[in-house]
C-alpha cells in the first residue's frame, strides 16, 4: 500500500514534470535547438530502436566494453591487493606511484590510449579499466585488512593454513567493503568507456552522443543520456542484488 | 598416576625490556582438573594461556603440553576468546563446526557433532540462525559449543563470561560445569571474578599484580557436582572465597608498598 503511494507520488511528479517541459516546448518558451522535447525524445528512441534498430548495436558495444573493463580492472586490482596483503614491504614501495596515477585524471589518458590502442573496443577497455582498478583495488585493500584480530588468533589457536585465513576469515570479511567498491567501479568502467567513445570511436553510445550533439538534434541526445541514466541504475541495481544474496547475514 | 597435561616451570615473559608479563611461574595441571587463574588486570592471565596456545613463542624458562613444546594449531588445545569471536556470515551451526572444519573432520560428523553440543548448550533449533538474531548470552553458548565440539584435551578459556550480565553468567557457568563433567576435559580457566573461580575450579591459582607471580594456590573443596546458583549461599564457599579474597588483597597491598 505504501509502494503503491510512493508510485503514485513518482508517477505524478513525472507527469508534471514532462507535461511542463512539453507544453514550454509547444509553446516556444524553450527553444527545441537546446532543450528537444519529451514527444520528440519518445520518437527518436522508439525509432532507434524499433525501426533502425542501430541503437541496440551502440549500446552492446558500450555495455560490452564496460563489463569487460570492469572484470580486468577488478581481476588485477584483487590480484595487486592480494600480493599487497601477504607483501606489505611491495604496498609501501608502490605506494607513491600508485598515488600518482590514482591523482591522476584518468580520462586525460582517453587521447594516450586512443593512439596505442586504436579506435576500437581496446582504447575504451583500456580506460575503463584503469578507472575501476584503482577504486576496486582500495576498498580491497581495505576490506581484507578488516578481519578481526579475535577471529585471526582463533583460527591460528585451530591451526588454520594461510589458504584457509584468505577463504574462511579474509574473504567474507572482506565482501561488504569490497561490494562498494565494485558497484562503484562498474559505475566507472561505464564512465571511462562513454568518455572515450565520446572523445573518437567507430561505435557506442558515447560516439552516437557526440554525433548528435554536433548535429544538434536535442531529441537525441537527451534521449541518449536518459538511456545512459537507466543502464546505470539497471547495473547498480543488478550488483545491489547481487550484493544482498551474497550479504544474508548482515 | 594421574597425568601432566600442562607443565609450566619458572616460565617468565617479557614483552619489552621495561615490560615482564610474567616472572618464575611455576604450575602444574593434571588430567581432568579444573584450575582457574585470577588476578587483577594486566597480572599476565592471558599471557599464560597465549604461551600455551603457541600463541606466545619467546619465554624463558619451560612450558610443555603433554610433554611438548606449545605450538600454534596443537590440537591437544582449545582456546575460547573473551568475547565469542562469532563470525557473523555463518550460522550458529556453522559457527559450532568451524574448529573442526579447520581441523579436516569430515562434513557428516562436524554436522552431526555441532547439532548435539548445540543441542547441549540450549540451542536446539537454533541451529541456522545467523549471530546477528542471537543474544549475547545465546552467542557466547554457541563459542562454548565451538570449543567443546573439538575432541581437544585441554581447554583454555579467557574469561569467557566476563562481558555477561550476572544472571546469564551463572547460567552459563552451571552449563559449563555440566559439559565439563560429560565431555572430561582438562580446563584452564582465566577470569577476574573470585566468586566464578572458587564456583567452577578444583584449583585456584591467584596471581599477584605485574610481573605476574602465583601467590596461592588454593583447593577448593568442594563436593561436585556442583550448582553455582546454589553455592552463592553455601558457607565453605563463602569461606573459600573470604581466604582468597584475603591473598589477593595482600598482593595488592605488597605491590602498592613496593611502588611506594
Amino acid at each position: 500500500m505504501r509502494d503503491l503511494a510512493l508510485f503514485t507520488k513518482h508517477a505524478m511528479f513525472c507527469f508534471i514534470f514532462f507535461g511542463s517541459w512539453e507544453l514550454c516546448h509547444r509553446m516556444e518558451v524553450l527553444s527545441p535547438t537546446f532543450f528537444g522535447s519529451p514527444f520528440g525524445i519518445i520518437n527518436f528512441l522508439s525509432e532507434g530502436f524499433f525501426v533502425k534498430a542501430a541503437l541496440w548495436k551502440d549500446i552492446g558495444y558500450t555495455l560490452f566494453g564496460t563489463v569487460v573493463s570492469f572484470l580486468i580492472g577488478t581481476s588485477l586490482a584483487l590480484t595487486i591487493a592480494l600480493i599487497f596483503l601477504t607483501y606489505p614491504r611491495i604496498e609501501r614501495a608502490s605506494e607513491p606511484y600508485l598515488t600518482v596515477f590514482n591523482a591522476m585524471p584518468r580520462i586525460a589518458l582517453a587521447p594516450l590510449f586512443l593512439l596505442w590502442f586504436g579506435l576500437g573496443l581496446g582504447s575504451k577497455i583500456a580506460v575503463g579499466s584503469s578507472l575501476s582498478f584503482f577504486i576496486v583495488l582500495s576498498s580491497a585493500v581495505a576490506g581484507m585488512r578488516s578481519v578481526s584480530p579475535d577471529h585471526l588468533t582463533l583460527s591460528r589457536t585451530l591451526g588454520a593454513t594461510p589458504t584457509q585465513i584468505f577463504f574462511k576469515l579474509t574473504m567474507p570479511t572482506a565482501i561488504p567493503t569490497l561490494f562498494s567498491g565494485l558497484r562503484l567501479g562498474l559505475i566507472y568502467s561505464m564512465l571511462g568507456v562513454i568518455g572515450s567513445e565520446l572523445i573518437a570511436a567507430e561505435h557506442g553510445i558515447g560516439q552516437q552522443l557526440s554525433f548528435l550533439q554536433s548535429m544538434f538534434n536535442m531529441n537525441g541526445v537527451m534521449g541518449l543520456i536518459g538511456l545512459l541514466a537507466a543502464i546505470g541504475m539497471l547495473l547498480t541495481k543488478a550488483m545491489t542484488a547481487i550484493e544482498r544474496r551474497l550479504l544474508v547475514w548482515q | 598416576m594421574v597425568a601432566c597435561l600442562v607443565d609450566l616451570s619458572e616460565l617468565s615473559v617479557k614483552f619489552s625490556a621495561s615490560v615482564t608479563a610474567i616472572e618464575s611461574l611455576s604450575l602444574r595441571i593434571y588430567d581432568k582438573e579444573f584450575v582457574s587463574i585470577v588476578g587483577p588486570s594486566g597480572c599476565g592471565k592471558t599471557t599464560v594461556l597465549n604461551v600455551l596456545a603457541g600463541l606466545i613463542s619467546e619465554y624463558e624458562g619451560k612450558a610443555f603440553v603433554r610433554g611438548q613444546s606449545p605450538r600454534s594449531g596443537n590440537p591437544e588445545v582449545a582456546y575460547m576468546l573473551a568475547r565469542d569471536s562469532l563470525f557473523p556470515w555463518r550460522t550458529a551451526i556453522e559457527n559450532a563446526a568451524y574448529g573442526m572444519e579447520i581441523r579436516g573432520v569430515s562434513a557428516v560428523t562436524r554436522s552431526q557433532r555441532a547439532r548435539e553440543l548445540l543441542s547441549k548448550v540450549g540451542l536446539e533449533g537454533f541451529e541456522h540462525a545467523w549471530p546477528k538474531a542471537l543474544s549475547q548470552g545465546m552467542r557466547q553458548r554457541v563459542a562454548l559449543a565451538r570449543t567443546f565440539c573439538l575432541d581437544s584435551p585441554i581447554l583454555l578459556m579467557d574469561e569467557p563470561f566476563g562481558a555477561l550480565d550476572a544472571q546469564t553468567k551463572i547460567q552459563l557457568e552451571d552449563l559449563l560445569l555440566d559439559l565439563w563433567s560429560t565431555e572430561s576435559r582438562t580446563v584452564l580457566f582465566v577470569t577476574h571474578d573470585l566468586a566464578e573461580a572458587v564456583a567452577l575450579s578444583d584449583r585456584v591459582i591467584v596471581m599477584s599484580p605485574r610481573p605476574g607471580k602465583i601467590l596461592a594456590d588454593v583447593k577448593v573443596e568442594l563436593n561436585r557436582p556442583r550448582s553455582v546458583r546454589e553455592l552463592q549461599s553455601n558457607p565453605k564457599f563463602l569461606s573459600l572465597y573470604g581466604e582468597i579474597w584475603k591473598i589477593f588483597e595482600q598482593g595488592f597491598d605488597q605491590t602498592s608498598r613496593s611502588l611506594d
